[in-house]
């Protein structure tokens, strides 16, 4: 984050703050040289406020967290694009009123878009400007898809296998809010196996992604075991986007097409003869 | 009139095409279906309203799901059946039997899984 950028944040912060418009800001703080975050609930402690840039946090799932906890207050967050998508996609599943989130845009520079292959690294609100190329590419999902059926089967399974079941993909992923989780219920996954039932723990979880994923990657960051899950996730985002074109987190208004059930006019080729 | 169809299938009624939750065809794969079936109603005549149409985009998202992690995607299969079509489902799961015997075990069959596990 540029010094300017990030005084006109905390500016745009303290002024939130101050006018009693919020509750509190979520973002992240300096403690000791690590930025964590941190609900700013005074003007004077805004001056500690700094991008994550080094270490990412799944700061919408905090927000969600904080606004479940306190159903009336209206919070304030600085958003990164990825968060935008995030919230986007809580405010269309009804986790969470629109009117109570205050958003702060503020844009990735050009290596953090890099570093996350990200689509588009930056909220809707910032100006031109500050805005950097979109550093999307999809070399790592054709890496696996030009494997041989076979080869690609084991991969998967040799990756699968490492999974020690910590749910950590599923605790760190901003579009994860059920309070009840199909990864533990016992008539599909059986429970105490090591490593869980594969591959379907991750096809469960890849499954419901589909029409959610906005593709920030911090489930893969998340996994002790790096196993590739964003690649999975990626792929049924797109293939979303193939078969109905609808990508998650862009439109508010815009429903998942696996949410309701429509009007009939999709129907797979080849059948209904 | 008595259609005889392969035997090798294993019938699970549901009320609805749209009861079987993507979950359930993973669970059925896991638990060493060499191929799934998916039949339903004639879109347009679902009983419910509007199940199948659901089913289909399932279907559909299932299918790349599964091609993508080295199952073959033909071993899922959705097919519009209406009650009275009982030769069309004696045909059909011939056919689709058929298309699995020859695609062989599915590499998540309980033998194979012990291997790789």
């Amino acid at each position: 984050m540029k010094s300017g950028v990030k005084e006109k944040i905390r500016e745009e912060a303290g002024r939130l703050i101050e006018g009693k418009e919020v509750f509190g800001v979520l973002a992240c703080k300096n403690s000791s040289g690590h930025p964590l975050p941190h609900l700013f609930k005074g003007a004077d402690e805004c001056q500690d406020l700094v991008s994550e840039a080094e270490g990412r946090y799944p700061l919408t799932k905090v927000l969600l967290k904080i606004a479940r906890k306190h159903p009336q207050a209206v919070l304030g967050i600085v958003v990164r694009g990825c968060e935008e998508r995030s919230l986007i996609e809580l405010f269309k599943n009804h986790q969470l009123p629109a009117e109570r989130v205050k958003m702060i845009g503020v844009a990735c520079s050009e290596e953090m878009a890099r570093r996350c292959r990200c689509a588009q690294p930056y909220p809707s609100g910032t100006g031109e400007s500050e805005r950097v190329k979109p550093a999307e590419d999809f070399s790592d999902l054709k890496e696996v898809e030009k494997l041989p059926e076979q080869e690609r089967f084991q991969f998967w399974m040799n990756q699968f296998g490492k999974c020690i079941k910590c749910y950590g993909c599923r605790n760190i992923c901003p579009a994860c809010f059920c309070t009840s989780c199909t990864l533990e219920e016992p008539s599909l996954i059986k429970p105490g196996e090591m490593p869980p039932e594969i591959p379907i723990f991750h096809l469960h979880k890849a499954y419901h992604m589909a029409d959610r994923c906005i593709d920030c990657g911090l489930c893969e960051q998340a996994c002790p075991m790096g196993i590739p899950v964003r690649r999975l996730y990626r792929k049924v985002r797109q293939s979303v986007k193939d078969l109905f074109g609808y990508l998650p987190g862009e439109k508010e208004e815009e429903k998942g097409p696996l949410e309701f059930l429509g009007d009939g006019s999709y129907e797979l080729p080849g059948t209904g003869k | 009139m008595r259609f005889k169809y392969a035997a090798s299938v294993l019938p699970i009624r549901v009320m609805c095409s749209g009861r079987v939750s993507p979950h359930l065809l993973l669970k059925a794969f896991q638990e060493g279906a060499d191929g799934v079936l998916v039949a339903g109603c004639h879109i347009g005549e679902c009983h419910y309203g509007k199940g199948n149409y659901l089913t289909a985009k399932r279907v559909a998202v299932m299918k790349e799901l599964l091609r993508f992690i080295g199952l073959s995607a033909n071993r899922l299969r959705l097919e519009w059946i209406a009650t009275s079509e009982a030769n069309k489902f004696a045909r059909v799961v011939n056919e689709f039997s058929e298309e699995v015997y020859k695609m062989g075990p599915s590499p998540l069959g309980k033998s194979i899984q012990g291997a790789v596990r």
